[in-house]
Order: C-alpha cells, then sequence, then structure tokens
C-alpha cells in the first residue's frame, strides 16, 4: 500500500471541466425538449383570488399551461420531510402538505402557482407574463420569534402559532439552573444568524423525459443525491414505479447543501412530461434560485455560559428559535436539533447542558442544510460565548480554552468521550490544534503588535476552536432521532476481465473530487495504477444504491463500502490465485498488485486472476465465475473533526471597514488521501464561513419581500476580500472506519465564522468600544456605529 | 419608499387642475403612460411602459383618485402588476397658490413593491421615480405654456408599445478559429446562442444581472461577459470559449494552471475564470497577488475561496 494514498494527486475530473466539456443538467437537450417556465407569487403571503392562463395559453409556442388545480385532481401530496422530530409532549411535528404548485394560498414569495410549457425558454417566459394572477395580499411574519407570538400571522392553518415543533436535550433545566447559581461568572448573549443563502454557482436544473414506449421516466436534475430523490418521488409524491425511474445527476455544480434536498420542480418535470408526452426542461434563473433553493441558518438564540471561579465552565443554557421558512425542506428538521443541539458539549468539559428549541414556521423560503448544517450555528454560540468570557473576565481567550478541554482520546486506548447531549466522541486532541495554530499566527508577538498599534487601524483576533459530527451516520442511531431513511451507502467494485476496474458509488461528486480520491485508495489497495480505476456515480442505473453526498460522509461512509467490496474481490482473488499457484489462499501474500506464495518467488498477478476469474477454465471447484462485489456499509458512529481557526482583522477608524489579515486553520480531519483536495475543501469552506461573518445576509423586509434576491444585492465573497489562507493539520485517525478518515467538507465553514466576528469585538474592546456583539454581517456601517459608543 | 416632491408653475390652481382631469392630456404627459382609459368613476385603467435601470417594464392596472377638493387636492391610488413586481402606491396631491400667477404643486405619499421590483430595484427606484416626477413636472410646464392653443389636443400616442421583435438575423462571426454563421433573433443573449444553438456549453450561465462572470468568453481577444451581450452585436467578431483553448490536445498554460494548482473544484466557475485570467496576462505577464484578485473580482467562485485560483493563474504567468 501506499503509491497514492496521502499524495496529493492531481485530479482525474479536471480535464472534461477545463476543456468546457463537462456534462451539467442545463447542457443537456434531450430530442424533442420543450421548456418550463413557472408562474411564482410575488407576494409572501396572499390567497389567491383568480388565475386566469387563457390569454398565456394563445400565446406563440406555448404547449401546455398546468395550474395546481390539475394536480391537487389527481390527489399528488406534495414533497414530504425525511426526518421527524416530535413535540416535547410526544406529538408528531406538524407537517403542512408543500404542494407542486399552489392552489389557494402562497406561503413566500416564489411559491409557484403554475408551469408554462413551450417550445423554446423565451416563449415559456413570454407567455409566463400572460397568466393573470389577483392576489389578495395577507399580512407576513418572517421572524422566527415573532412567528411564535400571539396574534402573529398564521402561515399554515393547522399549525398554531407558527409551531412546527418544539425539542430539549441534555440535563434538565433545573440541573443547569443549579450550576448556573453556583457559577462566579456568566456571559450572556442574544445571537442572530443570519440567514444566509447557499449559492452554487450552477442553478438548479432538471429536465422529466417519459417514454411512453417503455413505459420509463428519466429524470435528470442537478442533485447531490439521485438515488434519495428517486426514492421520495416515487414513493412519497408521484406513485411510480421505482424499478422504471431513472435518475441521473451528471456534473454538479457546487451544492453545499442546498441539492440535497427533494424539490418541488422535480417531480413536476416528470408529471409533465407523462402529460404532454415530451421531455420538458426546467433551470432556475439566479433570482429564482435566490427564492427558491432552502437558505441556510436563521436562528434567534438565547445563551448564557457560567464559569466558576478558576475559569472552568460549569453550565451552560440555549433557547434557540429556529426558522423553517413556509415549508419542511426534506431535512429541515434535523439542522437546529440532531446536528445543533448535540453540538453544544463543543470541545470543553462542560458538566450541565440544556438546549430547548422552538422550530417556527414563517413566510419565507424553507430553510435546510447548508454547509455545516447546525454546527456552524453550534460553533458560534459556543466560540462566541467563550471569546466574550475571556473579555469580561479579562483572562487570554486560548488559555480560557486549554482550562476546558476534554484531554486527549484515541478512541482505541482511551474510550470516545460521552457527551451531556447525546454523543460519543470517537477521537480527539484538541490542545493540540490550539498549539499548532497558535505557534503559525505568533500569537505573543501579535499581542505586542496590536497594543503598539496606531495609525488609524485598529487590530483584533479572535479565536475558535469546534468539534463537529460528521461522516453521517450510523442509521438505526440517526434512526432513533427521526431520520426516515438509512445512512449507510454502497459500493460496487467490478473488476472487468483485463483487470481494469469500475467502482460504482452511491456517493456524488459536485466538486468533492471523488473519482481521483476513490481512485487513490481502489488503486492502492489493489495494487494497480490509478488509470486503471474508472468511479462511476450519479445514475441510478448504473449505481445500484446510493445515499448520496453531504454531512462530510463521502469518503468515511462511501469510502468505506468500496474498502468492504474491495476485500471481497481479494478474498476471491486468493482463493483463484491459490489454485493457479497451487498453493492455499492462507499460504498467500498480496501486495503490489500479485499474489505471492510466502517464503518464494512464485506469485501471479491481479489482471491474471482477473482474467482467470472470467475464463474460468482451469478454476477452483464449486467458485462462481466473475470479479464483482457490491457492499453496504453502515458507520457504527458519526465521526468527530475538530479544529482550531484564528482571524486577525484591521478595522479603519474612519470607515468601520474590517479588513480580514490573515486566516489561519488548523483542522483535524482524520487521515487524510488527498491533502490538495482536502485543503482546498478547507478553503471553500473558510471562504463561505467569512462570507457569512462578513458578508452574507439575507434581507427580508416585513411584507416578506427578499430585497436583497441578486448579486448585486446580495453580497457573495469576492476574490478581493479574501486573503491567502494559512492551513494545516494535525492527524487523529478515526478508530471506527476502515480509512481513518473523518470528513473535511465542512470543517471550515464550522470554525471560521466565530473566529472572525470574535476578531472584530476583540479589537473594538482593545480600542476602548466595549462592545459585546455586532450583528453579521460585520458591515462597515455596523462597525462604525459600535465605535460611536464608548462603553465602560 | 417615501415619495415627495413639489415644483412652482406659471399657473392659476384651477388652470392646473383642468389639465389634470383632462384624462388625454394627463395619459400623454405622465411619462411612459400609453393608455389611461376611465372604467368608473374616477376609476381608470392603465397601462405604463417604464425603464427601471436596464430593464423596460410594462405595467397594468388600476388608478382610482379620491378625496377630490377642486383646484386643491386628490389622492392617487395606484395598483399595478408587471412581469418584474408589482407596486403599490397611495400619493396625495396638492395645489396651493404661491402668488397670484403661480401655484406650487406638491405631492407626498408612498409606495410599496414587490416582486423582482423589491429585490433587485430597490437601489435604483429611487432614481427612477424622481426621474419620472422630474419629466411630468417638466410636460407639465410645457402643457401650461401651450395651453394658449386650446386645440392641439390630440389622440394619446402608442407607438412606444412594446412590439415582438423574433425577427432572425444572420449574424457572421468566428468562433474558436472557424467561420460560422448563425441565425438569432434580435434578442437572443450572446451566452445562450453560444449555448443553445452551437452548443458549445462550457460557457455557464450562473446569475442574471451580469455578476458572476461564468459565462465570461473573449471577444476580440477581450473578456466579456456574454450574458451581457446581445448576440447580433457579436456580428463580424472574433470569439473565444473555453473549448477554443486547448490546441492540438494540448492545454493552454491557463488550464494546466488551474490543474496543476486544484484551482477548480464544482467546473462551473472555471472557464470564465481562466478566459478573465487570460485577459489579465496579456495586460500583465506577471501579476502579484493582489492584482490577480482584483482582476478575478468579476467571477464567484464558491468552492475554491480563490486561494487556488490565485496560485493558478501564478502558475500559469511561469509558464507563459
Amino acid at each position: 500500500m501506499g503509491n497514492y494514498i496521502g499524495k496529493s494527486i492531481k485530479r482525474v475530473e479536471d480535464k472534461r471541466f477545463l476543456t468546457g466539456k463537462g456534462n451539467y443538467t442545463d447542457d443537456i437537450i434531450l430530442p424533442n425538449q420543450t421548456y418550463a417556465y413557472l408562474v411564482r407569487s410575488p407576494y409572501a403571503h396572499a390567497n389567491i383570488v383568480k388565475l386566469d392562463t387563457s390569454a398565456a395559453e394563445k400565446a406563440e409556442g406555448v404547449v401546455k399551461i398546468f395550474t395546481g388545480k390539475e394536480i391537487a385532481a389527481e390527489e399528488i401530496a406534495g414533497v414530504p420531510c425525511g426526518w421527524q422530530v416530535d413535540f416535547k409532549n410526544g406529538d408528531t411535528m406538524k407537517e403542512p402538505p408543500h404542494p407542486l404548485l399552489v392552489v389557494d394560498k402562497v406561503k413566500h414569495l416564489g411559491d409557484a402557482v403554475a408551469v408554462v410549457i413551450a417550445e423554446s425558454k423565451s416563449a415559456a417566459k413570454d407567455a409566463a407574463e400572460l397568466v393573470d394572477v389577483e392576489y389578495d395580499v395577507l399580512e407576513a411574519v418572517v421572524d422566527p420569534k415573532l412567528a411564535a407570538q400571539a396574534g402573529a400571522p398564521q402561515v399554515h392553518p393547522d399549525c398554531p402559532n407558527n409551531m412546527c415543533f418544539d425539542w430539549e436535550l441534555g440535563n434538565t433545566k433545573a440541573e443547569v439552573d443549579e450550576a448556573m447559581a453556583s457559577a462566579h461568572h456568566i456571559t450572556k448573549l442574544e445571537f442572530i444568524n443570519q440567514r444566509v443563502i447557499p449559492n452554487a454557482m450552477e442553478p438548479r436544473s432538471a429536465i422529466g423525459d417519459y417514454q411512453e414506449a417503455t413505459d420509463k421516466y428519466t429524470l435528470y436534475t442537478s442533485s447531490q443525491n439521485p438515488h434519495l430523490i428517486r426514492l421520495l418521488m416515487c414513493a412519497f409524491v408521484l406513485g411510480l414505479p421505482e424499478h422504471k425511474v431513472r435518475v441521473v445527476s451528471p456534473d454538479v455544480g457546487g451544492g453545499f447543501g442546498s441539492k440535497i434536498f427533494h424539490y418541488t420542480e422535480e417531480a413536476l418535470v416528470i408529471w409533465c412530461s407523462k402529460k404532454i408526452g415530451r421531455p420538458v426542461k426546467w433551470t432556475s434563473e439566479r433570482s429564482e434560485a435566490f427564492l427558491t433553493d432552502a437558505h441556510g441558518r436563521d436562528h434567534v438564540s438565547d445563551a448564557e455560559m457560567g464559569f466558576n471561579e478558576q475559569g472552568e465552565i460549569v453550565g451552560l443554557r440555549i433557547k434557540t428559535f429556529a426558522n423553517l421558512g413556509a415549508y419542511l425542506s426534506t431535512f429541515a428538521p434535523a439542522v437546529p436539533t440532531y446536528l445543533h443541539g448535540t453540538l453544544m458539549q463543543g470541545l470543553y468539559t462542560t458538566p450541565k447542558i440544556n438546549i430547548d428549541v422552538t422550530a417556527t414556521f414563517t413566510n419565507t423560503t424553507a430553510v435546510d442544510a447548508y454547509r455545516g448544517a447546525g454546527r456552524p450555528e453550534a460553533t458560534y454560540l459556543l466560540e462566541r460565548l467563550l471569546d466574550l468570557a475571556a473579555l469580561e473576565m479579562n483572562v487570554d481567550p486560548a488559555e480560557l480554552r486549554f482550562k476546558n478541554f476534554i484531554p486527549p482520546f484515541d478512541g482505541v486506548e482511551q474510550e470516545g468521550y460521552v457527551t451531556q447531549v447525546a454523543l460519543q466522541y470517537d477521537s480527539g486532541n484538541y490542545a493540540g490544534v490550539l498549539e499548532r495554530a497558535l505557534e503559525m499566527v505568533g500569537y505573543d508577538d501579535f499581542r505586542a503588535k496590536q497594543a503598539a498599534q496606531s495609525n488609524g487601524k485598529i487590530l483584533g483576533i479572535g479565536f475558535s476552536t469546534y468539534v463537529e459530527a460528521c461522516g453521517i451516520a450510523p442509521s438505526a442511531v440517526v434512526g432513533a432521532l427521526g431520520a426516515r431513511a438509512g445512512l449507510y451507502e454502497s459500493a460496487q467494485v467490478r473488476v472487468q476481465p483485463t483487470g481494469k476496474v469500475s467502482v460504482y458509488t452511491g456517493a456524488h461528486s459536485h466538486g468533492q473530487g471523488h473519482e481521483t480520491t476513490f481512485a487513490q485508495v481502489v488503486a492502492d489497495r489493489m495494487g494497480i495504477p490509478l488509470e486503471d480505476v474508472d468511479i462511476v456515480h450519479g445514475d441510478s442505473d448504473s449505481v445500484a444504491f446510493g445515499m448520496g453526498t453531504y454531512g462530510s460522509r463521502s469518503l468515511a461512509v462511501g469510502g468505506s463500502a468500496i474498502v468492504k467490496s474491495i476485500d471481497k474481490v481479494l478474498e476471491k482473488g486468493a482463493k483463484i490465485a491459490a489454485h493457479m499457484l497451487e498453493a492455499n489462499p492462507d499460504d498467500l501474500d498480496f501486495a503490489e498488485g500479485k499474489w505471492t506464495v510466502k517464503g518464494t518467488n512464485k506469485s501471479v498477478a491481479f489482471g491474471d486472476v482477473s482474467l482467470t476469474a472470467y475464463v474460468p477454465h482451469n478454476y477452483p471447484e464449486g467458485l462462481e465465475p466473475g470479479m464483482d462485489f457490491s457492499s453496504f456499509y453502515d458507520p457504527a458512529n458519526f465521526t468527530y473533526p475538530f479544529g482550531a481557526h484564528i482571524a486577525i482583522v484591521e478595522i479603519d477608524k474612519e470607515t468601520g471597514k474590517v479588513q480580514l489579515k490573515r486566516f489561519i486553520a488548523v483542522d483535524d480531519v482524520g487521515n487524510v488521501i488527498n491533502p490538495m483536495i482536502v485543503d482546498g475543501q478547507i478553503h471553500g469552506g473558510l471562504a463561505q464561513g467569512i462570507g457569512q461573518a462578513l458578508f452574507e445576509g439575507a434581507i427580508y423586509d416585513d411584507t416578506g419581500q427578499l430585497i436583497n434576491g441578486s448579486y448585486m444585492d446580495y453580497c457573495m465573497p469576492r476574490a478581493d476580500d479574501l486573503p491567502n489562507f494559512e492551513v494545516d493539520r494535525t492527524v487523529t485517525p478515526c478508530p471506527h472506519n476502515p480509512l481513518g478518515v473523518k470528513g473535511a467538507g465542512e470543517a471550515g465553514c464550522i470554525g471560521s465564522t466565530p473566529a472572525v466576528v470574535n476578531a472584530v469585538i476583540d479589537a473594538l474592546w482593545k480600542a476602548g468600544h466595549k462592545v459585546k456583539d455586532v450583528q453579521m454581517p460585520l458591515t462597515p456601517e455596523r462597525v462604525w456605529t459600535a465605535m460611536q459608543t464608548k462603553h465602560a | 419608499m417615501e415619495l415627495k416632491g413639489r415644483e412652482i408653475f406659471e399657473a392659476t390652481p384651477s388652470q392646473i387642475w383642468s389639465i389634470l382631469m383632462d384624462i388625454p392630456t394627463l395619459a400623454r404627459i405622465t411619462p411612459g403612460v400609453s393608455r389611461l382609459e376611465e372604467i368608473g368613476d374616477n376609476e381608470f385603467d392603465a397601462i405604463a411602459d417604464v425603464k427601471i435601470g436596464p430593464v423596460r417594464a410594462s405595467f397594468k392596472g388600476k388608478l382610482n383618485l379620491t378625496d377630490l377638493i377642486e383646484s386643491k387636492q386628490f389622492n392617487l391610488n395606484v395598483k399595478q402588476n408587471s412581469k418584474i413586481g408589482n407596486v403599490d402606491a397611495k400619493v396625495g396631491l396638492r395645489l396651493s397658490p404661491t402668488s397670484a400667477t403661480h401655484t406650487e404643486l406638491s405631492f407626498d405619499g408612498k409606495a410599496n413593491f414587490s416582486g423582482t421590483l423589491a429585490s433587485k430595484g430597490a437601489r435604483v427606484l429611487s432614481g427612477v421615480v424622481s426621474s419620472l416626477s422630474k419629466q411630468f413636472f417638466k410636460e407639465l410646464a410645457i402643457e401650461i405654456e401651450n395651453r394658449d392653443f386650446p386645440e392641439v389636443i390630440a389622440e394619446s400616442d402608442n407607438s412606444n408599445h412594446r412590439k415582438h421583435t423574433n425577427m432572425s438575423h444572420e449574424i457572421n462571426i468566428n468562433l474558436n478559429g472557424k467561420d460560422v454563421s448563425v441565425s438569432v433573433e434580435a434578442r437572443d443573449l450572446l451566452a445562450d446562442v453560444l449555448r443553445d444553438k452551437l452548443r458549445l456549453t462550457g460557457t455557464h450561465i450562473g446569475c442574471d444581472t451580469s455578476s458572476c462572470g461564468a459565462c465570461t468568453i473573449l471577444m476580440d481577444g477581450m473578456a466579456v461577459k456574454s450574458c451581457t451581450l446581445l448576440a447580433v452585436q457579436a456580428d463580424g467578431s472574433s470569439l473565444t470559449t473555453v473549448e477554443g483553448l486547448a490546441k492540438d490536445g494540448e492545454l493552454h498554460p491557463i488550464q494546466t494552471g488551474f490543474k496543476e494548482e486544484h484551482g477548480l473544484q464544482c467546473g462551473f466557475c472555471t472557464p470564465g475564470m481562466m478566459l478573465t485570467a487570460i485577459d489579465l496576462l496579456k495586460r500583465n505577464s506577471n501579476p502579484d497577488e493582489h492584482q490577480i484578485r482584483e482582476a478575478l473580482e468579476g467571477n464567484f467562485c464558491r468552492c475554491t475561496g480563490y486561494h487556488n485560483i490565485v496560485k493558478a493563474v501564478q502558475h500559469a504567468a511561469s509558464l507563459m
């Protein structure tokens, strides 16, 4: 083993992207294809008084127009939710229907009311303009906390106080109250973790193609998990025979969570294609993406952390209101609960923790998992509280963390750490990452420089140390927590007669580089050249089953499934090799692609064995021909990457503009297969986390209008907004999967946001402005305003 | 949005009142209004074409006048719908004499916008409203002067009504070294024509505001956003798309740079990013980090955090 694993192999998928030969959904034009355009509500909350399509139907190029009535007439339920969280009293959460097209009342800006299908994109768009919709506008509610108050506008008729569920985890409130009563110091803050919009660069797209002659349905969709889309669409939305449905997610231009979910448009194009007997394509425009891609974050929390005289954390109390938007997206209920509440232990020995969550519906776009999903929100609360506590108690923020870290444990010699909030961490060495980060930043020098700064700029340093739960997830555990699906992964390793290997994985790559990383694992384990391995993903006709890519799970879960299949291949290969070498399988060694009889130079190569498997003329008795194995891997636990991030900012006193001067990230994601790709994942995560801190945030006005729904108004981080990142890692292997890997996709996004905000608060305090909080994004105006008040 | 304005005219309140209450005249002098039809007591159906930023939108809906006090004031309620969003406005107009010969016309009110208008137009709307009111005041002043010739009032001019212009045009371009002619509609964007008609799908469309740069190509050697150009504007020019970068199976140095430095993940922004970088390297063969970041600020990448893209451009510079 060892030609490829651990090396920065250049990506095998790059060539097609570099030469413009990628194949994204909107690049596909099927014969006889039509184009769909959706008529969407310009109001956040309104009754539909009149919907007249007669003028539009007569427009040039129009093939057909459907409204919600036609769909409702077939009793199509709408898209389902994949995760159930129960109320504290045991009642099932409220699950209002999410129809493909609205019939009576629109509930958020962009809710679709009709679909126009035409011969061209422009004809569909022109005709959509002629659809006459009259609305009776209702009062809207957009804030998750206000939504729960008496008298708030009701989004759904059967969800009193707009409640979807309430939920609690950890120690009892009484236990935490007692711990807090004994505290020497309590740091307390109301946090708004603002709504952000994922903004994958490829807008969502879907093509439905029903072929009557074969009774087969094909859905091309820009999804992170085609098999799950197929399952949900067939079983819960349209009632289609799953074996007659193929779902293809070809090249997908980024996801960050927003392409996990089953969207109404996917079922709609399939349904329409069957109705009109032609393929139907829908591609989102960016303005539409702003209104209809599931958003992220949007929590309002009250958080309190208590410390004893020695600076040790004695208790933590959190109350969170989570905005779910107007409808329940596929995994929405899991985000503020099992991906958020369970993280409140952080890397600390906090003895008593209670988190209470109220999740509400509002007249806004649905909120679901966005890079990190719940863990960034949890990390934001913990790490902001810690740095603020350090300022308030006048102790060093790094020292405060060292004092509270859980001691190192490897999950083998030392048991995993059992938290107060339902998890058992697998392995960790938390002091190690912070020590390395402090070394990189030159901490003592920085503090000296900060004290001496006097050029109209003020300097600040912010810390964030995090642990997260990814490698999602053990099926039985998540099943007990409300998941309505298993979260294993499947892999098929098919050795071709000539010894070339095709690997079919249920994971889906939309930027992560699976075609390279997975091939490195396969090539090393089989002792064959990387070029002899082909990784196939994203097509339900070739890949038997899969749960897709999200929650930094592809390598930890999908990679482990591949390893299981490789083990089966090698076990069978040994039997064939033993027969060919006239030896006992137990007497063989497998290395560098050949089986050798121990202590001899008698060997047979992998290619000869695979050929023999398919041409079994001289073959072990009773052994089946062929060399093709499938496996399912269900992880034993989540994996728990951790890290330490440090931000250094410089603030212009005149303008309040924050310049991010340095960003140091030391992450421990377990073993690393391809360091180049892992670093790339960290960089991207950092940019998104920093984006939330400094630039991004969806702004709804009181009527539910998204007033920054375009790139002219929503501030995406640009090349000149960000510094070069200084990244490094430590390696603490995952003890419970065969590769020892943890997951790197979300780490950067989880750790970085609070580091940046902490740095700004630090700068302000050091300059005499003792503000506890500045609301993200930290725009110049907000930071300047904070500097206008002298605080004691 | 608050609406507010005032202007002094050389006329008496009742003279101005007579103009405001004369529907054909009002329709003619109000900017953008192509139809104003009385459908009830002080209730009108209106169509107006208004240019908001780069967008021309046709508004349709109802107007009604309430609380009329002759030669003094009325309230105007506007409910207008368009494909880019709806307007709901309430404006009070008042006439007050400032002298025997002069009158001040002032208005004060509030407009609520929804849909795209609210999300994208907000920044430009106040500018549009102020220019529309200026234009209206100007037309009103002219009308007051012209009132010496009362017979000069006629049908309102409907010529600015939107026409369908889906006539096709033949354009000739040199595309990645080959001469190509293609028939396009006048309104077709170059990005759409490249993708859908010429089937070069490496040019991507990532937004609708010319912000993201995924559609960047080279036009006569200069990086342009092909979603911002009409295809007819490319007639006679030389275009390079991502498909034209590699020659005889050899990657262009910028492609090599992106591969070697892991400057791409999902690949969606990559073609536009590379073509923008080529434009930079042509102007500056050895850019520093800051210059690269500035040159790429019109191209969004959501995957890489730009870190490795900067390295990729530096790598390419060292090869070129």
